[in-house]
């Protein structure tokens, strides 16, 4: 009889789990093993392609050290969160994204292989739904009041949590590339280098953990409502934001941001566009997430604990 | 008609929250609440409530109609009534076709318009003209969308949606077309680049026609000027949407922002088109205002004033967007002011479980029917 290594691993994936004691996600966690400065997840999480061609990464759940106390007060105070795992995009999302799903291109500057911006907060939102129905998934979002089912299985805006974690990718610094400023023209499209406009999704480096252009380019827009006093009374585990507010969250910098507000922890908000039938920030624009399936979970343990290098 | 069938026979939710009704004095103190910075002052509402009388009997003295898109019992028709909101009359009466986005021949004896229809289980949208009083349906463009006139009456200037699939986001078209009423043809425009146009307006001499443009041929989003027989295409440095080209080609109106219909000179003549002398019209501070219009005699503008906002899908005829957009029902209703901005606005429709929206002037033709 011949074996499979795969059907090995998939059974040692499935022991390790029954193992964890019902923890989350329960290895690896790149924050909990962080030295400040450093990357705890010393290889990048595996990239998967979905089923709509997107790259996506596999984002293990882990602890990490949320805001700072060096910038502005709405990060502070620095706290320590822990997140489940997630898929995450690789890329920003581009226009050419949206033309396979017939959409209307809202972006100002045109090209398939730029991000999409001019993104009200709600139109993210409902392309996550209708990305996930695309892919058999259950969406996230109530098309008319955009409440969030967090345990559907499809695709929605990331917390704030997640996409700080997966920016920090590990480290502690105020950039997942450290804080010499000659590293950022390669890794960030921000006003000093941008010639005014986006630059092409995935044209810098990626951070540590594969995902590119979570320093500048365009501001992505995340789900959390947004509340400068939030950290203070922050929930531990996988927050979510406020319940109501006025404004969403937007991370990241964009195209015309000085390096400051492409700080992982910058925090930044904007009214989400809901009843602007003309919204027009071309400098706004998001990725996607969705929670990981069982099968990616077990194949995140296998892959940690086989010592196999990602895809 | 007596003001008290016009003025608040339903309650009517005024920016403040209150839900206000009664006669005349009802009436005027939603419109002070609207037009004013949000508290009443009781001696203004007295003194609007005589203005707002002489503005409604110059309105009914006029030689001109509105007619205007009606979302009513699952189905969006095209009503005319007189312009001092008296006598609302379904112009379109098709319980399973929606039309909207009603726009007047200059002379008055056509309108053209859209119209939804359910085709093998999509929603095809086309551009249609019918004579004034509502006979003589023909068709123009299917899958095409925001139709005007040319000052002559002669052509009618519509864009194609960007997708086979209809999309009812307003900028989602591609191109611009001119259909020639004598021959039937229909021509497209030399810039092929054209895209992304919505609320076209042409101008009187025209030369040129006028357009939002979101998020295409290189604008974020602004108003602009095409020139109708050539490649020139002109930012008006216009912050908002939604123009419109005043009878005479010298004024324009928009919505300046979700709140505020603006007013500006408008020239043509230089060569390269600007507008001065903005000024506002009309303002409010919660509600949103749009679709603005002006008299055949540039002395007055109608508008619409509605919840900002997604709204609830009510029914077949409606969408989940935001509510000023075409075929998205909120709770709208029309007005008119003098397009100078000078004294109180007449609300002409006082429906709260309609819609009422996308106003347009009328001059009363002499015979409705138009010559074939």
């Amino acid at each position: 009889m011949k074996i499979r290594y795969g059907q090995v691993f998939t059974a040692l994936g499935v022991i390790l789990c029954l193992s964890a004691c019902g923890q989350k996600d329960a290895l690896p966690q790149p924050g909990k093993q962080a030295a400040p400065n450093a990357n705890s997840l010393q290889k990048s999480p595996v990239e998967i392609t979905s089923k709509s061609g997107v790259k996506m990464r596999l984002i293990p759940g882990g602890e990490f050290l949320m805001g700072s106390s060096s910038g502005d007060k709405d990060e502070t105070p620095p706290h320590r969160v822990t997140v489940s795992g997630f898929a995450m995009d690789v890329f920003e999302v581009t226009q050419d994204q949206y033309a396979a799903f017939e959409w209307p291109n809202p972006a100002h500057f045109k090209d398939p292989r730029r991000p999409v911006e001019q993104v009200r907060w709600s139109d993210a939102a409902l392309f996550c739904n209708e990305r996930s129905r695309r892919e058999g998934l259950e969406p996230c979002y109530d098309e008319v009041t955009f409440e969030c089912r967090f345990d559907a299985s499809g695709y929605r805006l990331p917390t704030e949590a997640e996409w700080e974690y997966a920016a920090r990718a590990g480290t502690e610094t105020d950039y997942d590339f450290g804080n010499d400023p000659r590293e950022r023209q390669s890794h960030a499209n921000f006003k000093k280098i941008s010639n005014g406009r986006t630059g092409l999704a995935g044209k810098k480096k990626p951070n540590r953990w594969g995902l590119y252009d979570m320093c500048g380019n365009v501001y992505e827009w995340c789900h959390d409502v947004y509340d400068p006093a939030y950290y203070a009374a922050s929930p531990g585990t996988d927050p979510h934001g406020p319940a109501t507010g006025e404004k969403r969250v937007l991370r990241g910098g964009a195209w015309n941001s000085s390096p400051v507000a492409c700080r992982a922890p910058t925090r930044y908000s904007d009214v989400p566009g809901i009843t602007d039938a003309c919204f027009a920030r071309d400098t706004y624009g998001f990725r996607s997430v969705r929670p990981l399936s069982p099968e990616e979970k077990t194949g995140l343990l296998v892959s940690d604990k086989m010592g196999k290098p990602s895809p | 008609m007596t003001s008290k069938r016009i003025l608040g026979q339903r309650g009517f939710l005024g920016m403040t929250g209150h839900r206000i009704s009664g006669g005349m004095a009802g009436g005027a103190l939603v419109l002070a609440v609207i037009l004013s910075s949000g508290a009443a002052v009781p001696a203004r509402v007295a003194e609007e409530d005589a203005a707002m009388a002489a503005l409604r009997a110059e309105l009914a003295a006029l030689p001109y109609k509105i007619v205007f898109e009606r979302y009513d019992k699952d189905n969006w028709e095209l009503y005319v009534m007189n312009a001092d909101g008296t006598d609302p009359r379904n112009l379109t009466q098709t319980h399973d076709i929606h039309e909207m986005y009603p726009q007047a021949s200059p002379d008055g004896t056509r309108i053209c318009f859209l119209a939804d229809v359910e085709k093998d289980g999509n929603t095809l949208r086309s551009v249609y003209y019918m004579n004034a009083d509502g006979t003589g349906r023909t068709l123009v463009a299917e899958k095409s969308r925001q139709p005007c006139w040319s000052p002559d009456g002669t052509k009618i200037a519509f864009v194609r949606q960007e997708f086979s699939k209809l999309n009812i986001t307003d900028y989602v078209s591609k191109g611009l077309y001119f259909y020639d009423l004598k021959t039937g043809e229909t021509t497209e425009h030399p810039n092929k680049e054209i895209c992304h146009l919505y609320n076209l307006t042409w101008s009187a001499d025209g030369c040129w026609i006028v357009s939002t443009v979101h998020a295409g041929m290189g604008f974020s989003h602004g108003i602009i000027a095409i020139e109708v027989g050539g490649m020139g295409v002109y930012d008006l440095k216009l912050s908002g949407c939604r123009p419109c080209l005043s009878a005479d080609g010298r004024q324009i109106c928009w919505g300046a922002d979700d709140h505020t219909i603006r007013i500006g000179d408008v020239d043509f003549l230089g060569g390269i088109p600007k507008v001065s002398n903005e000024k506002i019209v009309s303002k409010a501070q919660v509600l949103h205002q749009y679709h603005s219009d002006f008299s055949p005699d540039g002395k007055y503008v109608s508008y619409s004033i509605g919840p900002g906002g997604r709204t609830q899908a009510k029914g077949p005829g409606t969408h989940t967007e935001v509510a000023e957009m075409v075929s998205v029902a909120g709770q709208w209703n029309l007005f008119v002011k003098r397009s100078n901005g000078e004294g109180p606005a007449v609300q002409l429709t006082w429906d709260e479980d309609l819609c009422n929206k996308e106003s347009e002037w009328l001059p009363v033709a002499s015979n409705t029917k138009a010559k074939p």
